[in-house]
């Protein structure tokens, strides 16, 4: 018996001395800039203010390529930020969502719904859910790779989460790769199920959200080739079950005027500039119908919000400007007048 | 379920130890065998029920020759000494046909799911050549996870059971477990049942010991498929599936680094496989030793994949050599020839067709039939220049025990294998060939291809622990043993340092593709 003790002490003691070793690995592999935590530009909501995000939008590609929320600012004054990266999961949005409330008290968050159904490679359910936690908790394993980065210089380094993206985590896209899918929302009647750990997923953010009094919006970004109805009757009963309003733009009677031929990069995967404008339109309309969102402006503790906002109007003409360009290119092919 | 897997280093197997080490030790079979169908049906799903019909024949034959047996040692007794003779002879016929219907039963399951498309392929290619022949086309089957493993397992277990060397299994799911048991399932080693039986029915109780000498070497099996393995992968697979973008130097450095990563991947498989085992106080059978310091291709396959060459040798090539057919091919030589080639032509004859099984067990193709044949090519070739170059170089036994002379013989088999391996990982024989001429093509290049510098370093850093370690083996060091008896803070920080090593510079996430185990797939 005593041996027993003994070994499980030793056990216990060896596992406490590797936690702390794997931490501390963690601790100093984490990237010095806060640019540079997530794909895209999603680190840079840790460079706002405490409590200045009122709208935050979570998902992945589609949400960084389709949702611009300094164009709220801009027509009327709202704040917000997407939080989107590359095949950024279920999992992955809450425990990131949890971390953004430590700094943040956003009333809406938005929550883009293709990541419902996306899942990366030949992963199954359970092997997705697990290396998404295991990224989430242990922070060694999802910033290994930055030992590539260190250097005797840079070890020891203060991390520095100061860097804002005056972009508020959109990404613009200038290029042109029309779709030629036809319509694909067309009704077979069937309805995807919700994978079963997703959905318990999906529980804990509306729990969440409820608990930090923020509302939740299930949206869908227009997607041709990733989305169909099958997969819209799947959410809406989630929608359904837990009282929230999903809006699906791939949806004929919320269309916010799509071209798939012009308004894509790679064949309606994404949105560009011109697509990603028609949908930030139409959810900021939405959003300044239903939710009582300050217009901050001008308001003292913005001053850095309408900085940005001068500077995005400039890109965001300049990118429009390009990608309207290539809209027309595109259309004189298809139309065989190039 | 992958064996470097977080679900399986994880989940599935602290669990299945939890249980096993909780449950009464009469009940540790079967967390055991419950463990294996759950890690086997959670791999394959439906494909199970191959496994469950070779275990359900095995088991059936080994019961039926043992009935046999009892029937013989019980009746002969009785029967008057005139009728014993013929009595035995009977029973010894029906012995024979027994276990052949269960070989064949079992080679025929794998000849039939992994062999019969490339059967077809050869044959209808060889028809094409007639006027009006039909074209023949067979639909390839999925092959169940570990068909080429479990089937020779269960081939091994009759044989054996036949040849009295080990007692069958009086209950079906004994045999179940032998076959299922999940560290050997996948990618070997081919243990036999009289070896293994005795822990897997009866496991020792848990162990301190065995329990941290068991994840030591899951570690250091991670750290030789993660950090070595997969990073070599990346410039590998880049070479190879692109040959005609390299040459020269870039070509020999994907060889290279492909014999590093087959190395490195399966034996790094093993000692995750035999550390899982050990942590139930379990040894499977080792599969390598240290087969870079041997002297010869011969003596390297001795010390490499070293269960698949005994398997060859115990149920084939002696069976074969003994044969009626060779006896009567060794009285020909005699005859025809003379007792020189009476002595080895058969034995060269055996060889070529071990060696072309042993090509031919990676997988149904040309390139693995040749792959068998040139390790049978070398052998043969040095085995009839050896009079000639003792003519040549009368001091040459003399040199032979010389250590200068060794090192040369240990570059000279480390050279060779790697040119095994370029046709072993080429695409196909054309693209084997090409690649060999392009060898001798200057290449300008940088040698950074689809890794960096930093890489590079990670791999050769990894390449000299894998060296020292082995070398340490191979002069004899139990390094675990050795470490275990050290002070505890230097234990710790290897221990802490190796799981450091796999976590960091595991090549694993994002920015990697993962890279599926190299051997699972035969």
């Amino acid at each position: 018996m005593r041996s027993y003790i003994k070994h499980i002490l030793h056990v216990g003691a060896f596992l406490l001395v590797l936690a702390m070793a794997v931490f501390l690995a963690g601790h100093y592999l984490m990237p010095h800039s806060n640019r540079y935590l997530s794909g895209y530009t999603a680190g840079g909501i840790l460079g706002e203010d405490f409590d200045t995000i009122d709208v935050l939008v979570m998902g992945d590609s589609n949400a960084a390529q389709g949702i611009s929320p300094m164009q709220w600012y801009c027509d009327s004054g709202i704040t917000g930020y997407t939080y989107a990266s590359g095949w950024l999961s279920v999992y992955n949005i809450y425990y990131r969502l949890r971390s953004i409330y430590e700094e943040q008290t956003p009333k809406v968050v938005i929550l883009c719904t293709d990541v419902v159904y996306s899942r990366m490679g030949d992963e199954t359910e359970l092997q997705a859910a697990i290396g998404d936690i295991t990224d989430e908790l242990i922070p060694l394993v999802r910033f290994h790779d930055n030992w590539k980065d260190l250097t005797l210089q840079n070890l020891f380094e203060e991390h520095d989460y100061s860097w804002r993206d005056t972009n508020k985590g959109f990404t613009p896209i200038t290029t042109v790769g029309a779709s030629t899918r036809g319509d694909y929302m067309y009704n077979d009647g069937s309805r995807e199920p919700i994978p079963a750990l997703v959905r318990l997923y999906l529980e804990r953010i509306v729990a969440l959200c409820e608990e930090h009094d923020s509302e939740l919006l299930l949206i869908t970004v227009p997607a041709s080739s990733s989305w169909n109805l099958a997969r819209h009757n799947g959410i809406q009963g989630f929608a359904d079950e837990y009282g929230l309003t999903y809006l699906d733009y791939n949806m004929a009677g919320l269309d916010p005027g799509i071209d798939w031929r012009t308004d894509t990069p790679d064949g309606g995967s994404h949105l560009n500039v011109l697509g990603a404008q028609k949908l930030t339109a139409a959810l900021g309309a939405c959003l300044t119908e239903n939710y009582a969102l300050e217009d901050h402006r001008g308001q003292p503790g913005f001053e850095s919000w309408d900085k940005d906002a001068a500077a995005y109007t400039e890109i965001i003409t300049d990118a429009a400007a390009r990608n309207q360009e290539a809209a027309d290119y595109q259309i004189s092919v298809l139309e065989g007048t190039a | 379920m992958s064996y470097n897997s977080f679900i399986y280093l994880f989940p599935f197997l602290s669990v299945s130890w939890l249980l096993w080490a909780l449950a009464p030790q009469k009940w540790r079979p079967g967390v055991l065998l419950g463990a294996s169908l759950v890690f086997y049906y959670a791999s394959t799903q439906r494909y199970i029920v191959y496994i469950l019909l070779a275990a359900a024949v095995a088991w059936g034959i080994g019961l039926l020759l043992e009935r046999l047996n009892d029937l013989q040692a019980q009746t002969r007794p009785l029967l008057p000494a005139a009728e014993r003779k013929s009595f035995k002879k009977q029973v010894a016929a029906l012995k024979k046909m027994t276990v052949t219907g269960g070989v064949v039963t079992m080679a025929g399951i794998l000849l039939f799911v992994k062999y019969l498309p490339f059967g077809a392929r050869v044959l209808s290619q060889l028809l094409e050549t007639l006027p009006g022949a039909p074209v023949l086309t067979v639909p390839s089957f999925v092959q169940p996870m570990g068909l080429s493993f479990f089937t020779l397992m269960a081939i091994s277990y009759m044989v054996d059971v036949y040849r009295g060397t080990c007692k069958a299994a009086g209950r079906y799911w004994q045999v179940l477990l032998f076959l299922s048991f999940w560290p050997h399932a996948v990618e070997g080693p081919f243990d036999r049942y009289g070896a293994l039986s005795p822990s897997l029915l009866d496991p020792p109780r848990p162990a301190y010991r065995d329990l941290t000498f068991g994840i030591q070497r899951i570690v250091w099996g991670l750290f030789k498929k993660m950090v070595i393995a997969d990073r070599a992968n990346m410039y590998v697979k880049a070479v190879f599936d692109d040959w005609t973008q390299y040459s020269g130097a870039a070509t020999a450095l994907g060889v290279l680094l492909y014999t590093l990563q087959l190395y490195a991947e399966f034996s790094g498989c093993m000692d995750i496989v035999c550390g899982s085992a050990e942590l139930f106080g379990i040894h499977p059978a080792e599969n390598f030793r240290q087969p870079f310091f041997s002297a010869t291709v011969g003596e390297f396959w001795r010390r490499w994949h070293i269960t698949l060459g005994a398997w060859l040798r115990e149920y084939v090539f002696q069976p074969l050599i003994l044969s009626k057919p060779m006896q009567v091919f060794t009285s020909f030589c005699r005859e025809k020839v003379g007792p020189t080639a009476a002595r080895q032509w058969p034995v060269w004859a055996g060889l070529g067709i071990t060696w072309a099984l042993i090509g031919l067990w990676h997988g149904a193709g040309w390139l693995y039939l040749l792959y068998g044949l040139y390790y049978f090519a070398l052998q043969w070739l040095g085995e009839l220049a050896e009079p000639a170059l003792i003519r040549l170089a009368p001091g040459l036994p003399g040199w032979r025990k010389t250590r200068p002379y060794k090192l040369f013989q240990v570059l000279r088999t480390f050279l060779l294998v790697n040119l095994g391996m370029l046709i072993f990982r080429a695409n196909g024989v054309w693209a084997a060939l090409d690649m060999l001429r392009r060898l001798t093509i200057p290449y300008e290049g940088s040698l950074l291809i689809k890794v960096d510098a930093r890489d590079m370093a990670v791999l050769a850093a990894g390449a000299l622990v894998l060296f020292l370690v082995d070398w340490l083996h191979h002069r004899g060091h139990q390094l675990r043993a050795e470490l275990s008896a050290r002070p505890l803070p230097l234990r710790w920080a290897v221990y802490i340092g190796a799981v450091l090593a796999v976590m960091i510079f595991g090549a694993y996430g994002d920015n990697y593709d993962p890279a599926a185990f190299i051997y699972a797939q035969f």
